[in-house]
């Protein structure tokens, strides 16, 4: 300690130790190139910790600010102790020199430390050549985020742009549509309506908004409409159909229909959604086709009470005809039967031909009135539709036909086609057609009767062809109907019914009735019957 | 001959009823020939009951010759009480009319009548179906004996 002590008091004494200049022998030489060594090493040490502080200062690197103090620090003591070391060529302070090495070693150590601490970050310090490839990389990308920037710009000013257009587009849509289309919000408060909504109940904005929503619906459906309104709040997005009346300023109560639509969770509209349309006209047109329709019900209900009404005049008729017409007739005949057996005797030939012609004619009165009810029935009859073998029927007919003549003929028949039918009724067809070509035939030399058929794709048509007296084509629209006669009474019997029978059951099959011929040429009558008889038909 | 049939005919025409009657005169009958022209009158003949109180203690087989076309009680009505009626359901009753319609020859049949005859109008046919009528009913036909009704 004492040594220590004395070290410090006697730090600036010379006395201990001689000049170097005179330890030893040194010569001028090697004296003066220590001395200039050390002399140059400690400018040097000084200038240097100069030019790093000029650095620093310039650069402001602050980062290795305290690095370089130290290292600046650690030079200029360096510089410091080769100064002294010089010095003491003349001035042996030995202390002051000891003290100044003890510093320096000091903030060398120090500067050590602070460098091995210093050591990885300055790994990590990059080179010129990476910084520069690091700056190059830097710009590029920051060129790049530029570039994006942009583009994002440009890409965000289009989006607001279509956005834009969008919203424009859906008002425009919505503002000019034909439908109402009204807002409210959950308290059911208007909050949007369009022009068409206006229009609806002719009324301003300022006009609707004077008066309640609710006032102008009519009171019987207002409940139809707040209904609609619980539904809908109920299930949202489901739109709720409600057909009322609504006021309007100068028509009075008008129809509308429409929905209301809960959109009241959707955030961009966040409403319940009105959207109605006028549908006056449509329920007067429907109004009116229901009238329409009520009306021709009613008139098909008169009608077919009409018809049943006249159905059953006509049976009445017919009943009448068969019972109250025959018994006179019979009355007749029989009286002047009985005057014939009775008083034969007492009458004159003439009396007895009158008598004759009498009773014929009350005869063929009754082969009439029987002709009729024949016809009448056929009508009431319904068809019993099946195959029926046509060559079978025509067969039979002609045979039964034969039966009937006196007089020979000649018949010639094809294998006829077979159609469904009512076989019973065509039997009356076939019957009344041979009869008559067997009748009007009656007056040539060899009547010959011809049957032929022949098909399309609808129908089957039958012909009876006869080589008799024929008619003439201008009174062809003469042989169907009732009790027409081409023929006078006396040449060719006949009631004038059987052609009319003939129509009818044809016409009652679908078929149609015609017939072609001339005079004294003979005469061919056709009928047709449809392959497909679907229902009835009337007529 | 059967003669203890008694004919009864229902006709309310008298002209009809006349040729009727000759017709069946015509051909040799002897039998009684009852004719009564109104409906009710022949339900009580048939039945024995009001004016004809008496008529049903006469012990004789009828057939009875119906026109269907009758003032008060019709045809119809006649013959169905006549066929509902236990002590007259076994009586042969023959439906003669001028009617050709079949819903009254269908209800007929219905009604259990033994024979449908529409009248010819020529008078020549009217007697040759009378008299077929008579060979039928009154020659070829065998009645049920008398007392053994039930």
């Amino acid at each position: 300690m004492n040594q220590v002590f004395e070290y410090f008091r006697k730090m600036f004494s010379t006395s201990d130790w001689p000049a170097r200049w005179h330890c030893g022998i040194w010569s001028e030489f090697e004296g003066w190139l220590y001395i200039v060594s050390d002399i140059m090493i400690w400018a040097a040490y000084f200038a240097i910790p100069f030019i790093i502080l000029r650095y620093v200062v310039r650069k402001n690197n602050a980062h290795y600010i305290k690095l370089y103090y130290l290292f600046a620090a650690f030079i200029l003591a360096c510089g410091i102790t080769h100064f002294i070391d010089a010095m003491m060529f003349w001035i042996p302070v030995y202390r002051i020199s000891s003290l100044a090495k003890f510093v320096t070693a000091i903030i060398s150590w120090v500067t050590v430390v602070a460098l091995v601490k210093f050591l990885p970050s300055a790994f990590a310090t990059r080179t010129i050549p990476e910084l520069e490839a690091e700056i190059q990389r830097r710009k590029n990308a920051e060129e790049a985020v530029r570039k994006m920037n942009e583009e994002l710009e440009q890409i965000i000013e289009e989006k607001t742009q279509e956005i834009r257009l969008t919203e424009f587009k859906f008002k425009s849509i919505i503002e000019n549509s034909a439908d109402a289309i009204s807002l409210m919000n959950g308290e059911l408060e208007g909050i949007y309506s369009n022009k068409s909504a206006y229009d609806l109940s002719g009324r301003t904005e300022e006009e609707s908004k004077a008066v309640h929503w609710s006032t102008l619906v009519h009171p019987e459906d207002i409940d139809i409409l707040k209904d609609a309104i619980a539904v809908a709040i109920k299930t949202p997005r489901k739109p709720q159909r409600a057909e009322i009346r609504l006021n309007h300023i100068h028509r009075g109560y008008i129809n509308i229909d429409g929905t209301v639509c809960n959109l009241l969770e959707n955030t961009a509209v966040h409403a319940l959604v009105f959207n109605f349309r006028d549908i006056t006209k449509i329920k007067h047109a429907e109004q009116e086709v229901r009238q329409l329709n009520e009306n021709l019900e009613k008139k098909i209900a008169e009608r077919t009470l009409q018809l049943e009404a006249a159905n059953k005049e006509l049976e009445a008729f017919s009943y009448s005809v068969s019972h109250d017409l025959r018994a006179p007739l019979r009355i007749i005949n029989g009286y002047a039967d009985m005057l014939h057996s009775d008083y034969k005797k007492e009458l004159s030939d003439e009396g007895i031909r009158q008598l004759d012609i009498i009773m014929y004619n009350t005869r063929h009165m009754g082969k009439l009135i029987d002709a009729l009810l024949n016809l009448a029935r056929m009508g009431r009859k319904e068809l019993t539709v099946q195959n029926a073998d046509m060559s079978a029927i025509v067969l039979s007919t002609i045979q039964e036909q034969i039966s009937l003549q006196t007089r020979s003929v000649t018949f010639d028949t094809d294998e006829l086609i077979a159609v469904k039918c009512d076989g019973v009724l065509i039997r009356h067809v076939w019957s009344n057609l041979i009869s008559n070509a067997i009748k009007y035939s009656s007056k040539v030399e060899n009547p010959r009767v011809t049957i032929r058929s022949t098909e399309n794709t609808d129908e089957v048509i039958y012909s009876v062809k006869d080589n008799g007296i024929g008619f003439d084509m201008k009174y062809s629209n003469k042989l169907f109907g009732v009790f027409q006669r081409l023929h006078n009474k006396a040449d060719f019997d006949g009631t004038g019914v059987g052609l009319a029978l003939v129509q009818r059951i044809v016409t009652k099959h679908g078929g149609k009735v015609w017939a072609e011929g001339a005079e004294n040429e003979g005469a061919t009558f056709y009928f047709s019957i449809p392959k497909s008889i679907q229902n009835e038909q009337q007529y | 001959m059967n003669n203890n049939i008694e004919i009864l005919l229902i006709e309310d025409n008298p002209h009809e009823a006349e040729l009727a009657i000759r017709s069946l005169m015509k051909n040799n009958i002897a039998n009684n020939i009852v004719h009564i022209d109104d409906g009710a009158d022949a339900l009580d003949y048939i039945m024995g009951t009001g004016k004809y109180a008496d008529v049903q203690k006469r012990n004789v087989n009828r057939l009875i010759l119906l026109d269907l076309n009758l003032p008060k009680v019709d045809g119809l009505e006649i013959l169905k009480q006549v066929k509902s009626n236990e002590k007259t359901c076994m009586t042969p009753v023959v439906v003669l009319t001028s009617s050709k319609e079949e819903k009254d020859m269908i209800e007929s049949y219905r009604l259990g009548v033994n024979s449908y005859i529409v009248k010819p109008v020529n008078f020549e046919s009217f007697s040759e179906a009378i008299a077929e009528l008579k060979m039928y009913w009154l020659l070829l036909n065998q009645w049920p004996p008398l007392n053994n009704k039930y």
